[in-house]
Order: structure tokens, then sequence, then C-alpha cells
């Protein structure tokens, strides 16, 4: 038995598992063992994701050889090749994009399939940052909105109080979060059931009654998705017309709050405090005002807002759903206004809300593995690699690149590691279809993961790469995480499969760059450098790697004993310890988003803007239904698809309350195609009470199986989702679709 | 669902008529009056007991179907003291031994009173064999079986089936069963329906329905249930014209027989969609 | 007289995320379809239209079950081979030597324990995790939840915790088998039994 850090991919927790080996394959997976569960450091316990990896390792599908493409791209035929002619043509393929259009047409796209140390992409950008670079990108698909809003607010996105913490406070809405199913952090649905314990009383907003609203929540509001804005800003109004506020701390610790305290240059413009009033656009925020967009009733928003104004100290958790919308940077910026008119920043059992990096130690690196330095200056913001696909010569800062002007060359070379974004993942499948079936856009992609995913169908080259059971892994936690988690080599890579470093070393060779790439290490000896890393910074006691792995414990952990508390000192000497913002200040009006002069975009105070798809466009007449792609347990964004427990728990369904369900004729179980203009899905029905009326739920991460009609069969979200987005982080907007739904035509 | 009660359908529709038949057709063929007859009835006899040992038989077969060890068949007589199942065996086991002696009786063409005494013997452990195979149905933990519904169902089509078999192969075998059996199996039908009616399992008007369901009903029980009906009462009226019209008694009733049988099979369909244990 | 182990399962905290099924799953190397511990969500209720608002009034819980262990186990009267047996500490276990696969137990059991295995066609179930008690470990259920929400031990003495009971909405009267089991319902369970709530997740179970 050997205990190693949960592969987790992207899910948001870092849990440990237990692992029994018999004759080189894994036989039985379980959890934490250790004695104690002190929240000072509880067991880190597995979900039903990390105990089902046992199925995914030992797939009859897993890759085997490295392959070639023998048809056209996008049909998935492919021929058995030898390592070395799949090498020496990724070698050739880069010398030649590189020499034809320069480092900058070389892409490794974002991708979590593995994203650890040695493991996923980061030997791929290594290796390419020593070949002369190629074009970075910068933002995520999980965070885009969150991570560029929170810092317009706090200047920084390390906004956390350690969650030892919730178990001060009193109030705690669960926005749009859903812990218990995302996890967002092993352990954290567990720290929300010991503050409600201790007496804190629980909302959970949200147009699911997610598994988190049924099992942590006192009270279940729904709303209309793309409307928190508006929910949030009604509650400032009650806040504000009930002097609720906490003016002292608005007035010592705030920016652009009322006309009394306007950065200079903006002096004369609309406060928060006017958008809220309707002081300039004759438009009050009142609950009545927030009701018809959020179909929130009036007094639950003034009752909600009561409730977090005064039973402090309060938590607003914001979720990531919400801000993966057409303007989602607004909610994330609501939210931090009113946990900062609230006076909740900077006090225990408070929480300033946004996205909540961990403060003093308990930040995440996610990977110390030295990438080097890109000598391609040029990033795009991940979501829009297939714009610098089609017009990446032309693309500048007004399309969100940084580092550069022009980025002066499309994309000519996809390196995917680990990565299913460039099918299944990104918006608007049939759209990335499209462009990658045209050889002449992108002339190769290259595709490095464990499965013949939907990506990999549209390689011209795949190579079986190794999971995570089989090199060397070091986790430091997600967003939480207090701990270090060795994962070190259990099995063998079946057949040729080969660790994504090792087939990095292998094509470094082919570029003369091997020594340069390996410093003479291989994948543990890159975790034993990984570790004195560590030491070096957060995890000063950590054992070195012989002493680690002798243990056999497979963590090392730092009980949080006194959680640590985002800006303390802000609070208590704000001219001492001012915010990395341009005023100091927590900035409710940005003189930045001003200075931007797109008001009705990005507007400097956070406002409720219609969605570019919503229930209230002419768009709703053909689509009536906001369609949602929540996370499941059943995966891990496109990770563990396949797994026949998983699929056995949670089947994919679309879930539709019985109010949209029958007036269409769709029963229970029954298989429902599901469009809009971007294309269809089949996949069966659920009725449930669960969800509000006019709002359906696809979870997120299926692998688009098309039929001879285009038609997926296995109901993937993003053939409907849009490639739009969002407009000041650049940033995905993929839950932001109207859809239409009926029963399918039998066949 | 009930693709895994195959067997069972199989099994209780075989043996009920088995006891059925031992009912209405030794009954008429051991009674004082049948007697007078002997010598032309012998062969009938002889078939009468072949004939429930046969189906008999056969249900056993078939209910080695529903086992998913089917060696260790004879492990079902082991819990006696508790299980209604082990009682529905040995009570299958009585009745296969009493038809077999009754064959051999009349096969061997034994004394008449030891051989009436074994289809007594026969009919009565057709008897407790309905009767052992309705309670195993009469579960605490299945309210709506667990009712002298079940038992009066059970023995009901016990009585239909083995009413109308009888009546189909009798009136073939000698001119006097051919004007008092179909009208016993007549009334019998009569009876039978209107006992569904009132008291099918948790379908028929009087029924004890379940009082706090944990699933959702399955919406096409209650059509299936009027088809059963339907079907049933096809089969009245078509036996009804086998009695008033000699010239076609033959083909008709044989049709009454086919429409009972399929209104038998959806019958059990229904029992069985019953038990909706968590 | 050992004293008759059972389970506490807290359904006010229990999310549904099932860690506790696939972890049983794991250890006892179980095909699809079967499922020692199962997690019913019971979910009833409607919605009402308020102005402009959608007013829900629906209630929904979970109910994670393996066996219950039964003080009165009517599958083992029910077994016609004598399979199911009553250990002196309480655990109601089936000797799958024994059994004929004929699944009557499946019936006389109102909580869906027995579970047929297709592959060795005889009925397996719950054991409480016998293996792991005997190192002094909780059953692997009860260690994987991640809610905390399992618990077990001797039942008299889960039985003297505050707020546990064996009736909760759906389940049937607990005088039926008596079972060795302390569910802390949900705050909803009232609504949810008025709502005639009913399981939800009917192909998951």
């Amino acid at each position: 038995m050997v205990r190693t850090g949960c592969p987790s991919h992207n899910c948001g927790g870092r849990c440990l598992l237990r692992v029994w080996v018999r004759d080189g394959a894994i036989t039985r997976i379980d959890t934490d063992d250790r004695p104690t569960d002190d929240p000072s450091a509880p067991q880190l316990r597995a979900c039903i994701r990390g105990r089902s990896y046992r199925a995914r390792q030992n797939h009859k599908d897993r890759l085997r050889y490295p392959m070639k493409r023998v048809g056209r791209r996008g049909e998935a035929k492919f021929a058995r090749v030898s390592w070395d002619e799949a090498l020496d043509r990724v070698a050739s393929e880069i010398r030649r994009v590189r020499e034809t259009y320069g480092n900058a047409a070389v892409h490794i796209p974002y991708g979590t399939g593995s994203y650890n140390q040695t493991n996923g992409r980061w030997p791929a950008n290594r290796l390419m940052n020593l070949a002369g670079g190629s074009l970075g990108f910068y933002n995520s698909y999980s965070w885009a909105c969150i991570s560029a809003a929170t810092p317009t607010v706090y200047g920084t996105a390390v906004t956390g109080n350690q969650r030892q913490d919730w178990l001060n406070a009193r109030t705690i809405l669960m926005w749009g979060w859903n812990p218990c199913e995302m996890r967002d952090g092993t352990n954290s649905e567990y720290f929300v059931r010991l503050a409600r314990e201790r007496g804190a009383r629980v909302i959970g907003i949200d147009p699911r009654m997610t598994l988190s609203a049924v099992a942590l929540a006192d009270e279940w509001i729904p709303i209309r998705p793309g409307t928190d804005a508006a929910m949030m800003s009604a509650m400032a109004y009650v806040m504000i017309t009930e002097g609720l506020i906490d003016r002292g701390f608005i007035r010592t610790h705030c920016l652009g709050f009322d006309e009394t305290q306007m950065p200079a240059g903006a002096e004369g413009e609309e406060s928060y405090r006017d958008y809220i009033l309707g002081t300039r656009d004759g438009v009050p925020k009142t609950p009545a005002w927030a009701e018809r967009i959020t179909a929130v009733p009036a007094a639950t928003i003034a009752r909600v807002a009561r409730e977090y104004a005064s039973a402090k100290p309060g938590i607003l958790y914001q979720g990531y759903g919400m801000q993966r919308r057409a303007y989602g940077e607004q909610p994330v910026r609501a939210g931090c206004v009113l946990a900062a008119i609230t006076g909740n920043v900077g006090i225990p059992g408070g929480w300033a809300s946004g996205i909540a990096l961990q403060t003093a130690g308990g930040a995440a690196r996610w990977s110390a593995f030295p990438l080097g330095e890109n000598p391609v200056k040029a990033e795009i913001p991940s979501f829009l690699w297939t714009e610098a696909v089609l017009r990446g010569r032309d693309m500048g800062p007004a399309s969100g690149v940084r580092g550069a002007d022009r980025l002066g060359t499309d994309i000519k070379l996809l390196w995917a590691v680990a990565s299913n974004l460039l099918i299944n993942q990104h918006a608007n499948v049939n759209r990335s279809a499209r462009i990658l079936a045209d050889e002449t856009l992108v002339e190769t992609v290259i595709v490095q993961d464990n499965f013949m995913t939907p990506t990999a169908r549209f390689a011209d080259l795949v190579l079986p790469a190794c999971t995570q059971f089989e090199t060397w892994g070091l986790a430091d936690g997600w967003k939480y995480g207090e701990e270090l988690l060795l994962m070190p080599k259990i099995v063998d890579p079946p057949f040729e499969a080969r660790s994504d470093y090792a087939i990095c070393a292998g094509i470094a060779r082919r570029l003369g760059l091997e020594e340069a790439f390996t410093e003479g290490r291989d994948e543990r000896g890159w975790i034993a450098w990984v570790i004195e890393e560590y030491r070096k910074t957060g995890y000063p006691g950590v054992p070195a790697l012989d002493d680690f792995e002798a243990s056999n414990r497979g963590l090392y952990g730092l009980p949080v004993k006194d959680p640590a508390v985002a800006f303390a000192d802000f609070r208590r000497d704000p001219a001492a310890h001012p915010l990395p913002t341009p005023s100091g200040k927590i900035e409710i009006f940005s003189k930045t988003l001003f200075d931007l002069g797109r008001p009705d975009e990005i507007p400097a105070v956070p406002k409720y803007i219609r969605e570019w798809e919503s229930p209230f466009g002419p768009e709703a007449e053909r689509y009536p239904l906001q369609a949602v792609g929540p996370h499941t347990l059943a995966r891990v964004h496109s990770t563990l698809e396949g797994v026949a427990m998983l699929e056995e728990a949670f089947p994919h369904r679309l879930f539709i309350n019985p109010r949209d369900a029958e007036p269409r004729g769709i029963g229970d179980g029954a298989m429902v195609k599901v469009w809009n203009d971007r294309g269809a899905i089949l996949v069966r029905a659920r009725l449930t009470e669960r969800i509000m009326p006019g709002v359906v739920a696809v979870p997120q991460g299926t692998w688009w199986t098309p039929g001879p009609d285009g038609v997926d069969r296995r109901g993937n979200i993003n053939v409907l989702s849009s490639e739009r987005w969002t407009p000041y982080a650049f940033g995905n907007a993929q839950h932001t679709i109207m859809v239409q739904a009926a029963p399918a035509a039998r066949r | 669902m009930i693709s895994r009660e195959w067997p069972l359908v199989l099994f209780t529709l075989l043996g009920q008529s088995a006891a059925g038949l031992a009912f209405f057709y030794l009954l008429p063929l051991y009674s004082p009056a049948a007697r007078a007859a002997l010598p032309q009835l012998r062969a009938l006899r002889l078939g009468a007991a072949l004939g429930i040992l046969l189906l008999a038989a056969a249900a056993a077969v078939v209910s080695l179907g529903h086992l998913g060890r089917m060696p260790r068949a004879p492990r079902s007589l082991a819990n006696l003291g508790t299980s209604w199942l082990s009682r529905e065996i040995a009570a299958l086991v009585l009745f296969l031994i009493a038809a077999a002696a009754l064959a051999f009786g009349e096969l061997r063409d034994v004394e008449a009173s030891i051989r009436a005494a074994l289809a007594g013997l026969t009919t009565t452990a057709g008897g407790i064999f309905v009767y052992t195979m309705a309670r195993l149905y009469m579960l605490k933990t299945v309210p709506e079986w667990n009712t002298a519904a079940t038992p009066a169902a059970f023995f009901s089509s016990a009585a239909v089936l083995g009413a109308v078999l009888a009546s189909v192969v009798l009136r073939t075998g000698h001119p006097r069963f051919r004007t008092q059996l179909p009208v016993v199996a007549l009334t019998v039908m009569g009876l039978v329906y209107l006992e569904m009616f009132l008291f099918t399992p948790r379908f028929g008007l009087l029924a004890r329905k379940e009082a706090s369901p944990a699933f959702k009903p399955d919406p096409r029980l209650p059509s299936i249930f009027a088809v059963r009906m339907l079907l049933f009462a096809l089969a009245i009226l078509v036996w009804g014209i086998s009695i008033l019209k000699p010239e076609a008694a033959g083909p008709a009733a044989w049709a009454a027989l086919a429409l009972l049988l399929g209104s038998e099979i959806l019958g059990r369909r229904l029992f069985y969609s019953i038990p909706r244990n968590l | 007289m050992a004293e008759e182990l059972g389970f506490l399962v807290d359904s006010a905290s229990c999310s549904g995320c099932k860690a506790c099924q696939a972890a049983c799953k794991d250890k006892h190397d179980l095909g699809p379809g079967i499922l020692w511990r199962r997690v019913y969500e019971v979910c009833g209720g409607g919605w009402r239209r308020e102005g402009e608002a959608w007013v829900p009034d629906v209630a929904a819980y979970n109910l994670s079950l393996a066996c219950n262990h039964c003080e009165n186990p009517l599958c083992r009267d029910a077994c016609p081979s004598g399979a199911i047996r009553k250990l002196e500490d309480g655990l109601v276990l089936i000797d799958e030597d024994k059994c004929l696969g004929c699944r009557y137990c499946e019936w006389a059991c109102p909580y869906g324990a027995p579970q047929y295995d297709p592959v060795s066609r005889v009925m397996t179930k719950c054991r409480f995790c016998l293996d792991e008690l005997d190192q002094g470990l909780p059953p692997v259920c009860v260690r994987a939840c991640p809610m905390r929400a399992l618990d077990f031990g001797p039942v008299e003495e889960l039985r003297r915790r505050p707020g546990g009971t064996a009736d909760v909405h759906p389940l049937p009267p607990s005088s039926v088998t008596k079972p060795a089991v302390v569910i802390k319902p949900h705050g909803q369970a009232d609504r949810a039994k008025a709502a005639a709530a009913l399981v939800a997740n009917r192909e998951e179970v």
C-alpha cells in the first residue's frame, strides 16, 4: 500500500489516496487514514472521483503506442509509428514552424488533464522556452473574470482567509458556490458544516438546489443565471437606504462609494451610490427592480441584505460559475463591494470575497517545476486561441494580447499536452472542429494524452502519455491546502506510454537541448529538486524526498491553529498597510476601468448588465431556456469520462424542471434533443424540482461524439456554448447560452 | 424488471393450472356418477393424472430458471421453519408425488378406492401448493401483497385456468362432459372476473394501496390492468359463444383459452410490478 | 450477548456525493449495478409564481443506506436455503456458498440491501467491513464521508444520541424489521413527507 496524492487533475480538491498494487496493477484505492481528524489538519478524504481512478488507470482504452494521422484531420484514422519516428516528426515540425513563421506560431494551450510538476504541459513549456519560446497565454477557463476583476477592487487576488476562520462566521452566503460537488478545496464543505454547527446561518443562492444547498444551506434561494449582480445591487440598495452599511469603514478604507470620495480625474462621475440609488440613470436598483430580473422575490432580497449586513461577521462566498458568463466581471466586483460596504473585510469570520487566494503560507503554487523564461513575450488570453489561429497576425491589445502590439503570426502548431481543450472544453465545438479540420490554418496538431479524447481525434500525431500513478509528482494544494502531497511512481506505464517529461526530453535531444532540458535529472530527480524549492518557501520542515518516500506518509502538512485573515493589517491601519491598488484603498470605483472608456461593458462601478444571450432578449423566442454546464462529481472537466462507477452514480442527464419538461412532452428518462444555432446534442432528461423553471443544466465535460447528422450523442454542452469572450477579462462566457429542448425523434 | 420475472410468470401459470386442473378434472372423473362410465373413462383418467403430473413437473423445471445457482436447488428445502418459499417447494414435491402415484395407480389399475384416495390426495396437494405459493408473497415488507387478496388472486387463477382447461379437454373426451362443464367454467370465469375487479392487489377497486410509495408509479400500469380486464371479458364472451353455438364450440373454446392466458400473463406483469422496495 | 452494531446516518449533512458508495464498491470489487451502500435522493414539492419571482417549495435530502442488520431480519426468515444468518454481534450475513440466487430476499428486505451479483449469481450485501472492524477500523463507508455524516457503533449507544430515529420518509415503518440504523433526519424531512416526496434518483439505486 502506497500513500499518494490524488491525481485530482483540476477538480479543486487535493486529497490523499492509499493505493494497493498487486502484480504491477492497482487493485484498490482508499483514502486518508490518519488517526486524527482535527479541524486544524483534517483528513483529506477523497471523493468518488478520486476513488474511481483504478478504473481509469486500468482502462482498456488507454493509448498504447504513438500514432500518426492517415486520414483527413478529425477523421480519427491513425497508424502506429515508432517513438523514434514520432519524436523525429515533432522535432522537425517545431523546427519547420519556427523557421517559417517564428516561435510565436507555436502554442501550448491551456489544459489541466495533468498539471503537476513534471507531468502535464509544464515540461513542454520548459522545452519550448529553451527552443526559442512559444506563444504564451494568461488567464484560465476556470477563473478568467474572477482573477482579473478581484484585483480591480483589492489590487490582489490574495483575498481569502484560511478556512478554519470560517468557524467564526455568523452568516455564510454560498453564492453560486457548490463545494460538495466541485470541492473547491478538500474539506471546504466540511468547514461550512462546522461553521453551521457553531451557529452560522447558511444561505445558498443558485439556480440549482445543489448537493451543497441540500447538505449545508438553511435556505436555498434560486436565482436566474447571469443576474447575480442585479441581486447584489438591490442588496446594496437595501443596505444604503436602511443605514446598514459600515460608514466608518467605507470612509477610511474605500474609494468611490459616493461623491465625497471619488478619485482624482473622476470627481463628477457616477459613484457606486449614484448607480444604486439611480441618481444618474433614473433607475433605483430596488429589490422590486431586481425581482423582475433575478426572479428572486423582492422581500427575500431585502431580507438577505439585512441578514448579511447585520448578522456579522459574514461570508459572501462567490462561486466561479457565475463569472464564466457574459459580464462575469460584474458579479465578482459587486460581491467584493458588498463585503466592503458591510465592513466584512479584514476581520475574523468575515470575507473579502473575490477569488480569495490564500494569504500567508496557504497559497498554492500548483507547480514549482522550473519553466525558464519564454523568449516570446506575447501572450494571449487562454480563451482566445481560436482567434489567434484565425487572425493572430493582426491581434493586439484590443484582443487581449499582452507583451506585444501585434502577434505577427497566426498559430500554426498546437501542442496539446494533457489537454482536451481544443475540441471538447472550448466553446462552440462545431466551430473548433471546423477550424482544426482546415489543415491550412493550424498546420500541425500534436496531442499527448492518456486516451483518444475528442481533441486527440484531431491530432496529426498522438503521443501516449502516462498517468500520475506512473511517474513522480508533488502537489501543494489547489486554492486551499496546507499540505504537500507526494505522488510517487507506483506502477509502470502500460505498453509504450511514456511520461510527459520523458517525451519532452526525447524531443529536446532531437533539438540539441537535452542537457539544458534535463540538467541530468529524471522525473524523480526533479521532484527532489522541487521539494527543496518548497523547503525554501512555505514548507521549511518538509523532509527530503528519500525520507518523504520512505515514510510512506504521502503528505507533509502545516496544521492551521491560528487561521490567517486577509487584509487584517490593512484593516488595522490602512495608511501603513495600503492595498496594492492605485489608491491604496478598496476601489469600489475603479479609475483604471473608468479610463478604459467603455462604460457600457466595463463600468467603473459594478453594475448589472443584461447578457448578450438572455431570457430578456429576442433570442428567447426561439431559445427560451437558459442552459448552464455545472461541474459534476462524475468527472473532473473531461477527465474520468468512461468510468463505469461514475456514470452509474451520476449518469449524464439534462436536468430540467417538470414545468419546462411537461409542456414539451419530455418525460423523465426520455432522450431529449437540446439545440441552438451553434449545434445540437442528445441527452436523457432527468425531471427535477431542484432546478428553477426556465433553466436547464447539462453537466460539462462529456466527450463530444457526433453522429452522422452532426448531433452530439454524448451531450457535450460546449456544442451549444459561445466563443464570445467577456469584455474586460477576455474570459470564457460558456454558461451564457440560450437553448431549446424537445423529445428526440425516435430512430 | 419483468424479464427476470419470466420464469416466475411461467412457473405460477403452470403450477396454478396443474392445481386447478387437479380440482376440476379429477372431480368429475372420480365422482360416483363417473364410475358408471368406468371403462370408457379409464384412458381419460390416466391422461388426467399424466397431464397434471406433466404441468406440475414443467412448473418445477421452469422454476429453476430464476435461480442463480440451479445445482443448489435442493437447498431450497433447507428453511421449512420460517420460509414460505421452502414450504412452497415442499408442497410442490408433495403434489408431484401424489400426481405420480395417481398415474401409477391408473396405469396398474389398482383398487378403485385407492385410486380415488390418490385423486383426493392430488387435489388436496394442489390446493396446498397454491396456498403456499400465495403465502410466499404475503410479505410484511410488501404491504400490497400482504393481504388476503393474494391467495384470493392465486386461487382464482387456479380455478379459472383449471375449469377452462378441464372443460376444453374433457368436452372432446366424453359426451357427458359437453354440457355441464362449460357452464361450470363460465360461472367460475364470471366469479373470478368479479374477484379481479374488486381485489386485484393494488389495482382492484377495494385493494390495499401503498401508503407512501418511495418511487414514482409506472404510469403504464393502469392501462395494462385495463387491457387485462378487457382480454378476460373477451374470453368470457367467446366462451359463452362456444356454449351457445355447438358447431363452433371447439375453436371458440380454444380462442377463449388463449385470451385467458393472455390476460393472465398481463396480470402477472402487474403483480410483479408491485414490490417497490428501496 | 455482544452489543449489536449499527450505522448512524446524518441525513441532515449528507450531500449525496456517494463517496461512501464508491469506497464500498472499490473495497469489495463490486461490479456494475451492485450497491451494498446506496444513496437515495428524496425530493418533493414544487414551485409557484409570485409576481415576477419563482418561489420554490422544494424539499430534498439524501439517505445513504447499506444493510441495516435488522433485529428482525425478514430476509433471513424468507431465505429458503438458510443462507442468511444473524450473528451474536447483530450482523446479518449472507453465506454466499449456500445462496441459491433465488432473489426472494430482495422482496423481503424493504431497504434494498440484498444485491444480486450477476457474475457469481448469488445475493450479496454489506458485511459491515468485518475485516476492518477486526483491525480496529471503522467500515470504509464511514471513513470515506467527506462531510463526516456517517458513523457506526453499538446501536443502543447510537440511539441514545440526540435527534436520531429510524423512521424517516419514505422508509417503511421501523417496526417492520427493527433496523439497527439511526438516522438524523434532514430539516426538510417532515415537509417532504407532507409533500409525498419520492426517491428521485431511482435509476441510480
